[in-house]
């Protein structure tokens, strides 16, 4: 553990999650540097969506700290009685959030918003942009993963590529520090994943600082900056993507090779 | 067969069209005033039930439940027979009427509300947050529109229920159309003439009232792609109010 | 409530005619059950013939459905006691009249019941269930109707308590149904406060223990599928 350095945007202290009695997440550390990307692999329900969750506060950890882009955030105390007394906490894990994109295995796009108002409504209500910027925002969020011409569409008209890739400019829109990709490629026909890796990539390329939760070995040996290993909410193993070619542990052996041959 | 056709006499419920007419105008006010205070007293008795404190969503749970069992008429009897003659004062009916009718309504509304509530995913909330935004954004933008789209349907039954409800309070002296119908068809002795008039009133109204709010859910739903056009047609007709209690997972 | 009454509780007349209320009460879960098994056989050939292809069953099926659904049953009550014996139509006692009413307004919302049940039996059934040879009434009987049975029945206990709470109306045909024992009671003892509150605790009891009934069913059933 080492102190919060300048080059580093991103830091757990032994953060930890759970649900009732269960522990989801055990005492975590780690560190992301800006510009890098990391990817987070694991068997299911190791825990990858719930360290990413607790990132950006959706489902606040139980203890330790965070600290981002300089800033300490701890979990939040539960105003059962009073919740107004929550709120300057409140506001400022939403200054959080919006400094931090997040693009869902399900998309979760906003089924009553058209294209555009999905990605405009952020930049309304967080940057503080007037209608007419936040859709001229919006509008070039959209040109960027290719889905200017459907921006007055409904999201049911799109397919689940085209959804994600509305999803990914939603996040994009605010101008973020920092993108969590969970499984943005998981909910896809096969024939779509491409497109979408294709942007992250591009993202990546252009210096976002990244933290991916995937399956496709294929991109993260490529693209990430290091490769973190987790099982039963633990990080087992991290290393570049050349050392995960060799593995040391033999749960991650195990559950590499279950992905090449499965 | 034919005589019995041919000793049908409808000129009397033609002549009385206009005392009908006020029953219905009658009926009309104290549907919609009910169906108004239910909706408040639901989204009270929703807020209940999902509240943090646990002495309250008891109470709200055990409230429901409670109004839930209750017949209208029931109620009605007692309040307007029993409770008035007990404590030396006496309803007026209408306001009597309105007041049974919304509080019965208002447990149905509130489950409906609760269920809405809970079918809207949760990773709707989820990207919301992702994004940044606060949670009143989240909940006036992003929530309640989906679970009004949701509930609409349930809503829509629920209304018809009054409506026809109505025609109960014509027991406690509400002149409504039943009432109207009941005092006609004693006063020419034509029974079959005014309750089938009654009877056929009712269903054009429900009918009406089913329509216009097809055509408000399908407003509300106008984002989503249509679905086969044959079916919506056809219930139309089929159902009046076809759609069960519970809302539909979306 | 009662303690809050700013007067006193007159058990002793509840009491003495506990007997007329509950033979009062037995009478109108009578009528309701009885209402109910109509409604419950009635729902399933309408909810069939409203699915049928030919417009000949489709048609009067939609009407009957639309009927039972859009007319008050008050009015259904009335017609069937009053309109239809002045024509000469038929003459109804108090208690076939609240059953034939219950039965056919039921009628509607069981076959919709039914309807809804049956679509949501995925259609793969239907398919793997002709893919072992099955013929199509065979497949129905045998796979489709089981499954789509056991979907309806929490919403036909619904259906089974608001028959319940309609089953109270039918004093006011001169069904002896416990208001009717109250109202007679009522006026002989002017106790209306008590006989009132005894009747309405008593078949909200009722309504209640149904109510509540048919919420364990529906949890224990959806446990069954989860499972
Ligand atoms: N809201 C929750 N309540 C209880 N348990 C949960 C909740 N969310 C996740 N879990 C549990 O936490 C574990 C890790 O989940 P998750 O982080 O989603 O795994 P992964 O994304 O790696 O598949 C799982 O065992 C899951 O059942
Ligand atoms: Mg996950």
């Amino acid at each position: 553990m080492s102190a919060t350095t300048t080059s580093s945007l991103l830091e757990l202290q032994q953060v930890t999650k759970q649900f009732g009695t269960t522990t989801v997440l055990q005492p975590t550390d780690l560190q992301v540097r800006r510009g890098e990307v990391v990817c987070v692999i694991g068997p299911s329900g190791s825990g990858k969506s719930t360290l990413l969750r607790c990132v950006n506060f959706i489902a606040p950890p139980s203890t330790g700290t965070i600290v981002f882009d300089g800033a300490e955030y701890k979990p939040p105390t539960d105003h059962r009685w009073v919740p107004a007394l929550g709120m300057s906490e409140e506001k400022r894990l939403t200054r959080l959030r919006s400094e931090i994109g997040m693009v869902f295995q399900q998309f979760n796009v906003f089924p009553h918003l058209t294209v555009r108002e999905n990605v405009a409504l952020g930049c309304r209500k967080t940057c503080g942009l007037s209608r007419a910027q936040a859709n001229e925002r919006a509008l070039a969020e959209l040109t960027r993963v290719g889905m200017a011409e459907k921006a007055d569409a409904y999201p049911e008209r799109l397919s689940g590529g085209q959804k994600q890739r509305v999803a990914i400019a939603r996040a994009l829109a605010l101008d973020p520090k920092l993108m969590l990709f969970d499984e943005a490629t998981s909910a896809l026909d096969p024939e779509l994943v491409n497109g979408i890796l294709a942007i992250m990539r591009e993202l990546a390329e252009g210096g976002m600082t990244m933290m991916v939760v995937t399956h496709e070995m294929r991109f993260a040996m490529e693209v990430a900056d290091r490769v973190i290993f987790m099982d039963r909410g633990a990080i087992v193993e991290e290393g570049t993507p050349e050392q995960f070619k060799a593995p040391q542990h033999e749960r991650t052996q195990t559950f590499l090779r279950s992905i090449n041959h499965g | 067969m034919t005589t019995l056709f041919a000793a049908l006499d409808f000129g009397p419920v033609w002549e009385m069209r206009s005392e009908l007419l006020k029953g219905i105008g009658n009926m009309a006010l104290i549907a919609v005033v009910s169906f108004a205070l239910a909706i408040v007293g639901g989204l009270l008795l929703a807020g209940m039930r999902q509240s943090r404190s646990r002495p309250i969503a008891w109470g709200g749970f055990l409230l429901i439940q409670f109004l839930r069992g209750i017949a209208l008429y029931v109620l009605l009897l007692w309040m307007f027979f029993g409770l008035a003659s007990a404590g030396g004062f006496q309803f007026q009916p209408i306001p009597a009427g309105i007041l049974a009718l919304s509080l019965l309504n208002s447990a149905y509304l509130a489950e409906i509300f609760r269920a809405g509530y809970e079918a809207v995913p949760t990773g709707q909330k989820e990207a919301a947050m992702a994004c940044g935004l606060p949670r009143r954004t989240w909940f006036f933008r992003i929530h309640l529109p989906q679970v009004t789209q949701i509930t609409l349907p349930a809503m829509g039954n629920v209304f018809v229920d009054i409506i026809k409800d109505t025609s109960i309070l014509s027991a406690i002296g509400v002149t409504e159309l039943l009432r109207e119908s009941q005092r006609w068809a004693q006063f020419y002795q034509l029974p079959f003439e005014f309750y089938t008039a009654a009877a056929l009133i009712y269903l054009a109204i429900v009918t009406l009232v089913t329509f216009g709010w097809r055509r408000l859910e399908r407003r509300a739903g106008r984002h989503l792609q249509t679905q086969a056009t044959v079916r919506r047609s056809r219930s139309l007709l089929f159902g009046i109010g076809a759609r069960s209690e519970t809302a539909p997972a979306p | 409530m009662i303690a809050v009454l700013p007067f006193a509780f007159d058990y002793s007349v509840v009491s003495e005619h506990s007997g007329e209320l509950l033979r009062g009460l037995l009478l109108t879960v009578e009528v309701a059950a009885c209402g109910f098994a109509l409604a419950a056989v009635l729902g399933l050939p309408l909810a069939l013939a409203g699915r049928s292809r030919t417009p000949l069953l489709r048609i009067p099926a939609t009407m009957w459905i639309a009927l039972a659904r859009g007319v008050p049953l008050l009015i259904v009550i009335f017609w069937l006691y009053y309109a239809a014996a002045q024509e000469g139509l038929f003459s109804l006692t108090a208690f076939i009249a609240g059953m034939l009413s219950l039965g056919l307004t039921g009628s509607g919302y069981m076959a919709e019941i039914y309807r809804s049940a049956l679509s949501a039996v995925p259609t793969g059934q239907f398919e793997s269930a002709a893919a072992i040879g099955l013929s199509r009434a065979q497949a129905f009987r045998v796979v489709i109707l089981p499954q789509a049975l056991r979907t309806a029945i929490p919403p036909a206990m619904n259906t089974f308590v608001m028959l319940l709470k309609g089953a109270t109306l039918l004093s006011v045909i001169g069904l002896a149904d416990m208001f009717y024992a109250a109202k007679l009671v009522a006026v002989n003892e002017f106790k209306p406060f008590e006989l009132y509150t005894a009747a309405a605790v008593l078949v909200i009891a009722v309504t209640l223990v149904a109510a509540i009934g048919s919420g364990l069913v529906e949890r224990r059933l959806s446990k069954g599928v989860r499972r």
